[in-house]
C-alpha cells in the first residue's frame, strides 16, 4: 500500500470534508481579530512602547520636580534607559511588520520567526538584567549620599552603630553574607527571568527549530 | 472593491484552505480558528499580490506558512484523524477493503512531522519537486529524497495500522 496509489482519494477527501463557505461567511471572517504568535507579539510590543511612553512621562516630570537630588539622578538615568529601551522596542516592531509569509518560503518565514523570537528574549532579558545593578547602586549609594530625612538618618546611623560594634571578623563574615545574598538574589532573578521566557516562548521556538532542522536534513 | 474581489477568489479556491487545516488539525475548533487565520493572513497579504504566481500557489504558500507556524497554547491529541471522519469506500480492492487502508494510511499521513505533511500535501496536489522546492526553501533533489523517505514510511506505517486493526 503506497501513498500513490490513494493520491486520488485522499486528494478528494482533504478537499471535500467541509461545508463550502459562503461571501457572508468569508466577510464575517474577515472582521475578525488575528491570533497568529507574531501579531501576539506585535499587540505586546505595542502596549510595552505606549506603557513605556507614559511611564517614561512620569519618570522625567520627576526627574526635573523632585526637590531630593537622588531622586532626580534616579529618575532621569531610568528615563535614558528607558528611552534606550523604547527604541528598541520600536526597531523590533519595525522588523516584526516586515515579515511578510506570502512572499516567503516556508524556510524564509520560519527563520524570520526564530531571529525575531530570539532577538526579543535576548534583549529582554538584557534589558531586565541591566536594571538590577543599577537599581541596587541607585538605592544604596544614591540613597546614602541623600539622606535627608531623619527616619533614614536614623536607619543608617544603627547600621553604621552595628558595624562599629563588629570586630574584624564579624564585620568581614557580615559583608561576606551580605555579598552572598545579593549575589544570590541576581543569580535568582536572572534565572527566574530565563525560565519565565522560556516558558512564554521556549516551546513555540524549539518547535519552530525542529521545522528548520528538517528541511535541513 | 478590493475586499469582494478577495473573497470572490477565496471562494473559489477555499478547498485549498480547508485541505490545510484537515491535514494540519485533528479538532473541529482547531479547525475553525485556522481556517479564520489563514483567511486573515491571505486578505493582509492580499495587497501585495501582484498576480506574479498563480492565485493558488500563492495562497498555499501563505496557508502552509500560517499552518506551520501557528501556535496553539493548548496541546491536543497528537493525531490529526479520527477513523469516523472517513468516507465509506464502495469498491473493495485486494485482500483488504479499500477503505480500511484508506483509514490507514489517512493516520499515517496524521502522524508525520509539520514540515512532512507540507511536502505531502503540495504532492497530492500534483506539484511539481522543482516548485515544491521553491515553496518550501529547498532544491528539487532535497525534495525528491524526502518524498521518497515519506513515500516509505507512510508505506510502513499504514501496513502497521493495518495490522493492528
Amino acid at each position: 500500500m503506497d501513498l500513490d496509489q490513494f493520491k486520488n482519494e485522499l486528494n478528494t477527501k482533504l478537499a471535500t470534508d467541509h461545508i463550502n463557505r459562503s461571501d457572508a461567511d468569508f466577510e464575517q471572517l474577515l472582521n475578525k481579530k488575528t491570533g497568529s504568535f507574531i501579531d501576539k507579539i506585535k499587540k505586546s510590543l505595542w502596549f510595552e512602547i505606549i506603557f513605556g511612553f507614559l511611564l517614561n512621562f512620569g519618570f522625567v516630570y520627576a526627574a526635573f520636580d523632585s526637590n531630593m537630588h537622588s531622586l532626580r539622578i534616579y529618575f532621569g538615568v531610568f528615563s535614558v534607559i528607558m528611552y534606550l529601551f523604547l527604541f528598541f522596542l520600536i526597531y523590533l516592531l519595525i522588523r516584526t511588520n516586515q515579515i511578510k509569509i506570502a512572499d516567503q518560503s516556508i524556510k524564509s518565514n520560519l527563520n524570520s520567526y526564530i531571529h525575531l523570537i530570539e532577538e526579543f528574549i535576548k534583549r529582554y532579558l538584557q534589558f531586565t538584567m541591566a536594571l538590577i545593578p543599577i537599581c541596587i547602586f541607585f538605592a544604596s549609594y544614591l540613597g546614602y549620599t541623600d539622606a535627608h530625612s531623619e527616619k533614614l538618618m536614623t536607619v543608617y546611623k544603627s547600621g553604621y552603630d552595628l558595624g562599629a560594634k563588629m570586630n574584624g571578623t564579624q564585620f568581614l563574615v557580615f559583608i561576606s553574607a551580605t555579598i552572598v545574598l545579593l549575589s544570590l538574589g541576581i543569580y535568582g532573578m536572572y534565572h527566574f527571568t530565563k525560565w519565565y521566557l522560556k516558558k512564554l516562548y521556549g516551546n513555540y521556538l524549539n518547535e519552530l527549530k525542529q521545522c528548520i532542522l528538517e528541511l535541513q536534513n | 472593491m478590493a475586499q469582494q474581489e478577495f473573497v470572490s477568489l477565496l471562494k473559489t479556491h477555499q478547498n485549498i484552505v480547508h485541505k490545510v487545516c484537515n491535514l494540519y488539525m485533528d479538532q473541529y475548533k482547531d479547525k475553525e480558528d485556522l481556517f479564520q487565520e489563514i483567511t486573515l493572513q491571505a486578505w493582509k497579504a492580499y495587497q501585495s499580490f501582484r498576480g506574479d504566481a498563480k492565485f493558488s500557489t500563492w495562497l498555499y504558500r501563505i496557508a502552509l506558512n500560517t499552518a506551520i507556524t501557528f501556535y496553539r497554547k493548548e496541546k491536543r491529541s497528537p493525531s490529526i484523524y479520527t477513523t469516523d471522519e472517513l468516507p465509506e469506500m464502495i469498491s473493495q480492492d485486494g485482500p483488504e477493503p479499500i477503505e480500511a487502508q484508506l483509514k490507514a494510511m489517512y493516520t499515517a499521513i496524521g502522524d508525520l512531522s509539520k514540515i512532512d505533511k507540507a511536502i505531502v500535501m503540495l504532492y497530492l496536489e500534483d506539484y511539481a519537486y522543482q516548485e515544491i522546492g521553491e515553496m518550501m526553501g529547498i532544491t528539487a533533489n532535497n525534495v525528491a529524497v524526502k518524498m521518497n523517505r515519506i513515500k516509505s514510511k507512510l508505506k510502513e506505517q499504514s501496513q502497521k495500522y493495518m495490522d493492528q486493526v
